[in-house]
């Protein structure tokens, strides 16, 4: 092994710059949870605010501003390219959001305190650390930074029984993922030599047997499995988005998805391209299993909350189902198709949430189905967008839900996997009936009892400014702008998918 | 010499009983013990496997690991006392809430 000193040039610290600010305005909300004069809300509120536009706006010039071509730092510890950018403003832009909203809700004054802003900004640098990275190591660093940081805000955020009880189910199960992962990662090092993602296909049988690459193709495959929550390994994702607040739980359905699912295509498409004769058919197994099993046991949940939770993991199935399409020649497909479809998904969820969130009080911490009964008498608006909403997680036309799964199933019947296509479509009709069971409480029945609970007298201008937004950009990628969004995907996929 | 293999079954031996633990225990801390066992097997690999090739970049990876199983304990251990506080006992019996 030959040690190069790092080039640590003025470009290193443009293309790091959102992260490096990150983590300095995480240890600047602890210093100021000790002082006396800014230890509130508001000026916690602001810190989060400041530090999370600028580290947005410098993302999007680096994704501006990078070519086809990807840079490597730190041999191979950061990469600066359009899929690392694509991931990092996701996962900002999400938390601008997401925190914009708890600034509304109920548990504003629990969440910006110090402590947690420090943790919240820890957990997006290390997100941001793990989409843009190509050695093991930094991915490894990044993943805990991310995973311990999202179990410390579940649990103390706002402690209550129910929100430890799920921040302790995810810490064991996310550890043991953790674990498994690494365990993958070490025979895939033992038998290639080399703990970087780029070098894994060309090394494999360089150093050992091909059952150890094996071994650890399959672990890490059941590690990524358990981080995007596919069916066998999803038992953590209903009970941890159940248990946390509402604001979090929109968090790791969306800013937890983006992070692994923007790590897992670089590490199958340039890491384990070699041997995808290995993992294709099992996560093809995935996410059929996924798409099945998550969709039937949606359909008797209570707690939209927890519908969402196993909504969420069908969406994963489906996303599973372009990886298994993801073989030799044909990714020029797949990848685009998964970046696009996160999108859709992240505009939804996050809209849905923020009505969700909205609803939400002190005396009414987790909605079930029931109480959202005739929601559209007392606020017709906030039905109309939830129900938009629920069209396009179920897959609807005039939505981009619909546009993006077209694209997922092209992708798919394009490596001729009938089966699985049919197996989705089937699940997808499967989830019709729990999204429209909710359009129909809203709308076809009387208010329930507990309904007036929830009402809340005005609107307010985050909330409305997040929903109408999402709801807008829902409508335009489902009918007259797909065409460039699929382009701004391909744009992306081309940092790994070469062109 | 032990050729490098024995290394990898012992280190698969260990992990899989530490799985076994962290699944099927019912003592909190008893979980968190597995989770460790099981990132000392992958500490394991590492090592042997960067002596067998002659790269150090395995036992880097070990250092990265030990210092984040440290934080894990860390926080896992928080957990646990919070929920002592909140129920007396850490048996994960007790985590009824939710389901379905």
């Amino acid at each position: 092994m030959n040690f190069e000193i790092p080039h640590l040039t003025a470009s290193f610290y443009g293309a790091a710059l959102p992260i490096l600010l990150l983590c300095t305005s995480g240890i600047v909300a602890l210093l100021m949870g000790v002082s006396k004069n800014l230890n509130g809300p508001k000026a916690n509120y602001w810190l989060n605010f400041g530090a999370l536009l600028v580290s947005l706006l410098a993302v999007i010039r680096q994704y501006g501003i990078s070519g086809s071509a990807s840079e490597m730092f730190l041999s191979g510890g950061f990469i600066a390219g359009r899929l690392g950018f694509f991931g990092q403003g996701a996962i900002i832009g999400i938390a601008l959001v997401v925190s914009l909203l708890m600034g509304e809700g109920y548990l504003k004054d629990k969440f910006f305190r110090g402590e947690i802003i420090a943790l919240f900004h820890m957990v997006i640098a290390g997100m941001c650390t793990m989409v843009a990275t190509d050695d093991l190591i930094t991915l490894f660093v990044g993943l805990e930074m991310a995973s311990i940081g999202v179990y410390a805000l579940i649990g103390y955020t706002s402690p209550t029984k129910l929100s430890q009880e799920g921040a302790i189910k995810y810490f064991v199960l996310g550890s043991v993922a953790a674990a498994i992962l690494l365990f993958g990662f070490a025979f895939l090092y033992a038998a290639t030599g080399t703990l970087r993602i780029s070098e894994i296909s060309s090394s494999i049988g360089k150093v050992s047997g091909h059952a150890w690459v094996e071994l650890g193709a399959i672990l890490t495959l059941a590690g990524f499995g358990f981080k995007m929550a596919l069916v066998p390994f999803h038992m953590w994702t209903p009970d941890a988005y159940e248990g946390s607040p509402t604001g979090l739980t929109a968090f790791m359905a969306t800013a937890m998805k983006t992070m692994i699912m923007v790590t897992a295509i670089r590490f199958f498409e340039n890491g384990l391209d070699g041997v995808h004769g290995i993992w294709m058919p099992v996560i093809g197994f995935m996410a059929a299993a996924s798409l099945l099993f998550a969709n039937i046991m949606a359909l008797a949940q209570q707690s939209v909350k927890r519908m969402l939770a196993y909504s969420s993991i069908a969406h994963s199935g489906y996303m599973a189902l372009a990886f298994a399409s993801m073989s030799g020649g044909v990714s020029q497909y797949a990848v685009p198709s998964i970046l696009f479809y996160l999108i859709g998904y992240v505009l939804v969820s996050l809209g849905a949430f923020a009505v969700i969130m909205w609803l939400e009080n002190e005396r009414c911490e987790n909605i079930i189905i029931d109480d959202l009964t005739g929601l559209s008498r007392q606020h017709p608006y906030a039905a109309v967008a939830l129900a938009l909403f629920m069209f396009s997680l179920g897959g609807m036309p005039p939505t981009v839900g619909f546009i993006s799964k077209l694209y997922i199933f092209n992708s798919a019947l394009s490596n001729n996997m009938i089966g699985l296509v049919v197996i989705a479509a089937i699940g997808s009709t499967i989830s019709l009936y729990y999204y429209m069971r909710i359009i129909v409480r809203m709308f076809m029945m009387d208010s329930s009892p507990v309904l007036g609970a929830l009402i809340k007298p005005v609107a307010s201008k985050v909330t409305v400014g997040v929903v109408l937004a999402c709801a807008i950009l829902v409508i335009l990628f489902g009918t007259v702008l797909p065409e460039s969004g699929l382009r701004v995907a391909r744009h992306t996929a081309g940092e790994v998918t070469g062109g | 010499m032990v050729p490098v293999d024995f290394y990898f079954v012992l280190a698969c031996l260990i992990f899989s009983l530490g799985l076994f633990g962290a699944l099927f225990r019912r003592n909190l801390i008893m979980v968190l013990m597995s989770i460790e066992l099981m990132l000392n097997a992958v500490n394991l690999v590492f090592v042997a496997a960067g002596r067998a090739i002659g790269n150090v970049d395995g036992q880097v990876m070990v250092l990265f690991v030990i210092t984040v199983a440290a934080c894990e304990a860390a926080v896992g251990l928080a957990m646990v006392i919070a929920l002592f506080r909140k129920y007396g006992t850490i048996n994960t019996d007790i985590l009824r809430l939710l389901r379905g």
